[in-house]
């Protein structure tokens, strides 16, 4: 069994093709990868814990039996979100039914960030709690909630969204822009004071 | 738990002996969306090619013999058939090439306006080597149903009473009548002044402009080639005469 601190120096597409050579280095992708994508499910499906682990071991199955069909000039990053994203996707397709609650990890400088770039009044930025962005975003339309989340929560590039979510940059930016009014929209449909 | 995921997923590569799919398996579906893109553009420009020959062949002059107005020719005259396959052609040769690797980085319209640019190109080039007639008097002759879904086109010149009349050349009487038989199997007995411009030959569809002057009989002013819509299978099953040129030369017409 390879030790994945001993890949700690290698890049993502060195380490893509050592596993091509031989399983074991696969181990090192898992777990340079395993915390953030856990985190991304569960922001993305509202899962709990187990449940995103397990939807996380498909998704780590899944990147193995594709590895061939890694295009070198896209990002590693980029191509296993696609990957959980589209995972993800379809869980929620298979279950058919929208999350009760959602789970995030959200700090006040995230909270910052989506506020001042909805350009809501600067008040507002102590007033609005954790609970207001989760309940908000789970009420949003699934198209919206996953480039604000890719945008603001991993803090995600325009490139990087548009080789994770396959749309066209000028989609990415139109689709950020009205997840940003929706939000807002749906903020004051909340009838929240702030 | 938690810790283990990474351990646990090899351990399911290895027990279920698990490997990456070859890499010629993604190069064949990459292509295999380009080649379906190909054909998709092809045949919208099939599909075009007709629609430039069933437009340009419409007797556009002559709409007031056939309808009350110019608006009413124009959209009874309209090849449906194919501006509906040009549309779910080109549709789907947008849709593949959206889904090939690198197709999502493509912007909507630079897709669509390629899709529909190759699609005019390819259909002028196919109308100009001639393929659009021979597409339209295949699909006739083999299709089922084209004729039927053509019907509208030739029904709009076949109305005697208004003094046009539409069929295949039967029989040659002499310098000045010939037999004509109609959509319908009638034969007509059809006189002419002149022979207008097109030399008539038996089979060649024909639509006639004039006058009904008996129960079968009518008097031809103008003669002129029936083109678009589905061509000589259109009158069903030809008559056999023998030494009969079966088609006319294009400068004739």
């Amino acid at each position: 069994m390879i030790d994945p601190k001993s890949c700690i120096k290698k890049s993502d597409s060195e380490l893509v093709n050592l596993t091509l050579e031989n399983q074991e280095y696969f181990i090192c992708l898992m777990e340079r990868y395993r915390s953030p994508l856990i985190r991304y499910i569960r922001r993305l499906s509202s899962l709990d814990y187990d449940p995103a682990e397990d939807v996380l071991q498909d998704v780590f199955i899944k990147v193995y039996q594709n590895l061939n069909d890694f295009d070198q000039s896209l990002k590693f990053s980029s191509w296993i979100y696609r990957i959980t994203h589209n995972q993800v996707i379809s869980n929620f397709r298979k279950l058919a039914s929208r999350p009760e609650h959602i789970n995030f990890d959200l700090d006040s400088n995230l909270l910052n960030n989506i506020v001042s770039e909805l350009n809501i009044e600067a008040e507002a930025n102590n007033k609005l709690n954790q609970e207001i962005i989760f309940k908000i975003l789970n009420r949003i339309d699934i198209k919206y909630r996953e480039v604000l989340i890719l945008k603001f929560f991993e803090d995600k590039s325009y490139t990087e969204i548009s080789d994770i979510l396959k749309k066209p940059m000028g989609t990415v930016a139109t689709l950020l822009n009205r997840a940003k009014k929706e939000f807002a929209r749906e903020l004051i449909n909340s009838k929240i004071k702030i | 738990m938690s810790k283990n995921i990474a351990e646990q997923v090899l351990d399911t590569i290895k027990n279920k002996h698990l490997k990456p799919k070859p890499k010629w398996e993604f190069a064949v579906k990459n292509y295999l969306l380009w080649i379906i893109t190909a054909i998709s553009l092809l045949i919208g420009g099939f599909a075009f090619a007709v629609i430039i020959y069933m437009m340009t062949n419409n007797d556009w002059h002559l709409y007031r013999q056939a309808s009350s107005s110019f608006l009413g020719f124009f959209f009874i005259t309209l090849p449906y058939l194919w501006i509906i396959f040009l549309i779910i052609f080109a549709v789907f040769a947008h849709y593949n090439l959206r889904h090939t690797k690198k197709g999502y980085k493509l912007k909507l319209p630079v897709v669509l306006s390629s899709v529909i640019v190759m699609s005019i190109l390819l259909g002028l080039l196919f109308y100009n080597i001639g393929l659009a007639e021979t597409i339209d008097n295949t699909f006739s002759s083999k299709v089922p149903y084209y004729k039927t879904l053509m019907k509208h086109r030739v029904d709009l010149w076949n109305q005697p009473d208004k003094g046009i009349l539409i069929g295949t050349i039967y029989e040659v009487h002499s310098e000045s009548g010939f037999a004509l038989k109609d959509i319908k199997g009638n034969i007509w007995q059809v006189s002419y002044a002149t022979k207008d411009q097109m030399p008539l030959v038996p089979n060649i569809p024909i639509k006639l402009l004039g006058e009904k002057t008996g129960e079968m009989t009518f008097k031809a002013n103008i003669i002129r080639p029936l083109k678009g819509g589905g061509g000589p299978a259109m009158f069903g099953k030809p008559k056999m005469i023998k030494g009969a040129r079966m088609h006319l030369e294009r400068n004739h017409w």
